[in-house]
């Protein structure tokens, strides 16, 4: 034991404990700056291979098993539903709200768009993405991450100045206020499950909720818009005796070969 | 100096391919640590001064882009190294296929208890949260593949090396040039 003790593995020992409490002290900000800004580049290129590699093998799986026009015909259905509720909320305020000619602005969302460099699925079960953008790009913690025309992807959590960390919508401890979009008033409150679904808790008994509904966000949250498509309702579980029933959701974003997304951040 | 430049490349790519690479099939990415590999590889063929180096080289990367509280990963790590060397010296007698798997095993159990542990312990202090689901079965789970999936990179790296270089092989056998 003191032989490993020796002056060299110490010093590293307290280089180690240096190195932690000047990142929190925020003396290295600098440096982690600099890192994240010349890391970032090739970690993408890295992560894209990763997602090509992905992609190689499950094209040759889903050839073999008559998927890939499935899997097309499936994306382009979420892309035209997520069109569909983006048209839908739009005839509806423009019906409702004709006058006020300005609403139509809040609809315009800036989005920043940034290149997924990391995934990390950790010991807690938690599903999180490491996107090249940050402060410096006006990416702030409690903004949806999306794909497409408006598929939501998940929620920023932590951010740097070029770096930003987003929890997955299949994350447990990912949350969203989510509506259905063919009927409004039931609401509720997302959250992944086991990594895999998303389920909408808290919706009252009263409330009708059926397999195939969309689940849109409600716009209840400050950062997050009304209307981004979390995905379809797949299975209902209604206990009598509980005050609310619970809906698994089938998340529309194809999350594991997600590799450009948008921030909206205004 | 053109070693070490080597050296420092391959860490990089190292740690660009499970950070990376690796984590875009998330499937691939629970399923082994090629830094946590490298790192007990280190300790096993030059000494625990550079593995630790190694180790601390990768927590600070690998922290930088997770989502966890800086140090966590800088702290498993090296204490899993640690951990691994004072096994080695005390209990490995010898550097054979069987002692660098065990060990090997042993660094894994080690790095993602602790990193359980900590994030754990962030959940209740940093984040102030109610329930911490760390200690499930799906953490069981990974906790087994990454076992099986370290010790089957470590079986053919060592293997590898064994072919390539006169490190591994025993000490009486080498022919004296």
């Amino acid at each position: 034991m003191r032989h490993f003790f020796n002056k060299q593995t110490l010093t590293i020992a307290v280089a180690a404990l240096v190195i932690i409490v000047a990142h929190y002290a925020g003396l290295l900000s600098w440096a982690e700056r600099s890192a994240t800004t010349l890391l970032n580049p090739v970690a993408g290129i890295f992560f894209r291979g990763g997602v090509s590699l992905e992609s190689i093998v499950e094209g040759e799986n889903q050839t073999r098993n008559l998927e890939t026009e499935n899997k097309r015909l499936e994306t382009h259905n979420r892309e035209l539903t997520a069109e569909n509720i983006s048209l839908h909320l739009l005839k509806d305020e423009n019906e409702a709200l004709r006058a006020q000619l300005q609403f139509y602005a809040k609809h315009t969302y800036r989005k920043t768009l940034a290149n997924v460099v990391s995934r990390m699925s950790a010991v807690d079960n938690s599903q999180s993405i490491t996107l090249d953008a940050g402060s410096a790009d006006n990416v702030r913690p409690g903004q949806p991450v999306i794909v497409d025309s408006g598929i939501l992807v998940g929620k920023i959590v932590s951010v740097g100045e070029h770096i930003a960390h987003a929890c997955l919508i299949t994350d447990i401890n990912c949350h969203f206020a989510a509506t259905i979009a063919e009927r409004p008033g039931p609401s509720g409150l997302t959250q992944g499950d086991l990594g895999l679904t998303v389920r909408m808790d808290f919706v009252p008994q009263t409330e009708a909720i059926q397999v195939g509904d969309s689940i849109i966000t409600s716009g209840l949250e400050a950062s997050v818009p009304i209307g981004l498509f979390v995905g379809f309702v797949q299975n209902v579980q209604n206990e009598p005796n509980n005050l609310f029933q619970t809906a698994v959701i089938d998340p529309a974003a194809d999350l594991a070969a997600v590799h450009v997304v948008s921030v909206i951040t205004d | 100096m053109f070693k070490k430049a080597v050296l420092i490349i391959i860490s990089l790519l190292l740690f660009f391919l499970q950070v990376s690479f690796f984590s875009a099939p998330p499937a691939l990415a629970a399923g082994f640590n090629v830094l946590l590999v490298y790192s007990i590889l280190v300790l096993l063929l030059v000494d625990v001064r550079l593995s630790l180096a190694y180790a601390l080289f990768f927590g600070i990367l690998t922290d930088l882009y997770s989502l966890y509280p800086f140090g966590i990963f800088i702290a498993s790590f090296c204490i899993a190294v640690v951990i691994s060397h004072i096994f080695l010296q005390q209990f490995f007698t010898n550097k054979s296929v069987y002692s660098f798997i065990a060990l090997m095993a042993l660094a894994t159990v080690c790095f993602l208890s602790l990193q359980a542990a900590l994030v754990w312990g962030a959940h209740f202090f940093i984040f102030n949260a109610l329930y911490a689901p760390v200690w499930t079965a799906a953490f069981a789970r990974a906790l087994l593949w990454q076992t099986l999936g370290n010790t089957i990179i470590a079986a053919v790296s060592f293997y590898a090396i064994d072919y390539f270089s006169k490190k591994l092989k025993p000490f009486l056998i080498q022919r004296q040039q």
